[in-house]
């Protein structure tokens, strides 16, 4: 994992990753491979949308929402 | 971003409306949504005794949060399955009674090991059918079982247009012309012994449902995917069309309510026949025996 002096941290089924404060959540789901259109992005208890920047030390959870079977 | 409607910080960004929400105007369109399906596609009324096929994941919780916001009569059904791996169905269970706890709701408890003495994988290692398949074969019947026996009216699941157009495309990639006629938002009863299934969450998104279920404070299973569902055809078809969706916003929704439109193009001649009753379970069946009673057999 690389680390960052300003780092935020990305969150995404156990995975975890660190990335630079400013960051915005479009960058960090293109980041896992993922579409825009399967998954929501939570800041702490708040939802985010797309064009959130991460500031230092915030946790992102990236949170998929399909499911299938 | 901000609320397309009152400026608030957005909690949500709707490509295919190019609109963006927050928290109060989101859920106002989400019910504005379920409202209009039900509607439009004449799915329920307020006579209506619901049972809710409940999972504990985000959909069904959603569906039947939704169908109580709007005062319908909803009550839930939970098949435990018994799918042991990762404690899936355990975990599961305890978020739907959980749901039906907080909202002092009627919550059924369906276990197929008391009921049948089985579980769904070991259904499975002695059918030459694949797991998703005859669990879909066991849901549908004990969802319909109990429809019957308890009174309700009508069966609702929490399908989403994710479910739908991923349903849609695969059946066109085989133009299987019988199920393509089959898919609707309402499958009406064409025997006594069927209970109508609806879908009122047909409309909305899988990324919708989501939002929703997390503006609600709904605990849902999400960190879980029921471990057989790996490598599902459903989820490649979802994820193809994802990145349709992100090239071009809005084509789900397009795709799956013009084929709504032209679906009489699929529908094959009336001749059904005369319907053979199981002889177990007394269910209509097109073999003397129901592929659920065959199964648990």
């Amino acid at each position: 994992m690389i680390l960052f002096p300003m780092a935020a941290t990305v969150r995404y089924r156990g995975r975890e990753l660190s990335v630079e404060a400013g960051t915005s959540v479009k960058k960090a789901i293109r980041m896992l491979g993922l579409s825009l259109e399967g998954v929501i992005a939570k800041v702490g208890d708040r939802l985010v949308t797309e064009d959130y920047r991460l500031r230092e030390g915030e946790v992102l959870e990236i949170i998929s929402a399909i499911s299938g079977g | 971003m901000r609320c397309s409607r009152c400026s608030r910080r957005a909690i949500i960004h709707l490509r295919s409306y190019r609109l963006a929400l927050c928290e109060e105007h989101f859920t106002e369109r989400f019910l504005k949504t379920v409202k209009r399906a039900i509607k439009d596609y004449r799915l329920l009324s307020k006579r209506d005794r619901v049972l809710v096929a409940v999972s504990g994941g985000k959909d069904s919780l959603a569906l039947w949060d939704v169908l109580l916001e709007l005062g319908y009569s909803a009550e839930g059904l939970y098949i435990d399955l018994g799918i042991g791996r990762e404690n899936y169905s355990e975990i599961s269970k305890r978020k739907a009674i959980a749901f039906a706890e907080q909202r002092n709701a009627r919550l059924r408890v369906v276990d197929l090991r008391e009921e049948y003495g089985a579980t769904i994988p070991k259904l499975a290692r002695r059918s030459t059918r694949s797991v998703c398949g005859v669990c879909g074969i066991v849901k549908r019947h004990e969802m319909n079982r109990i429809a019957l026996e308890e009174g309700y009216t009508v069966l609702a699941t929490g399908h989403n247009l994710d479910d739908e157009a991923s349903v849609l495309l695969a059946n066109l990639l085989r133009w299987n012309t019988e199920l393509l006629a089959r898919q609707a938002p309402r499958l009406e009863a064409w025997h006594p012994k069927l209970v109508p299934k609806v879908k009122p969450l047909c409309l909305l998104t899988e990324r919708e449902t989501a939002t929703y279920a997390v503006v609600r404070g709904i605990d849902y299973v999400y960190e879980l995917e029921c471990p057989h569902s790996e490598g599902a055809t459903s989820i490649t078809m979802k994820e193809a069309l994802n990145r349709i969706e992100e090239r071009s916003p809005g084509t789900k929704l397009y795709f799956y309510r013009e084929f709504l439109k032209r679906r009489s193009m699929f529908a094959p001649p009336e001749e059904r026949g005369e319907a053979i009753e199981c002889e177990v379970c007394g269910f209509p069946t097109t073999s003397q025996r129901c592929a659920f009673c065959r199964l648990v057999a």
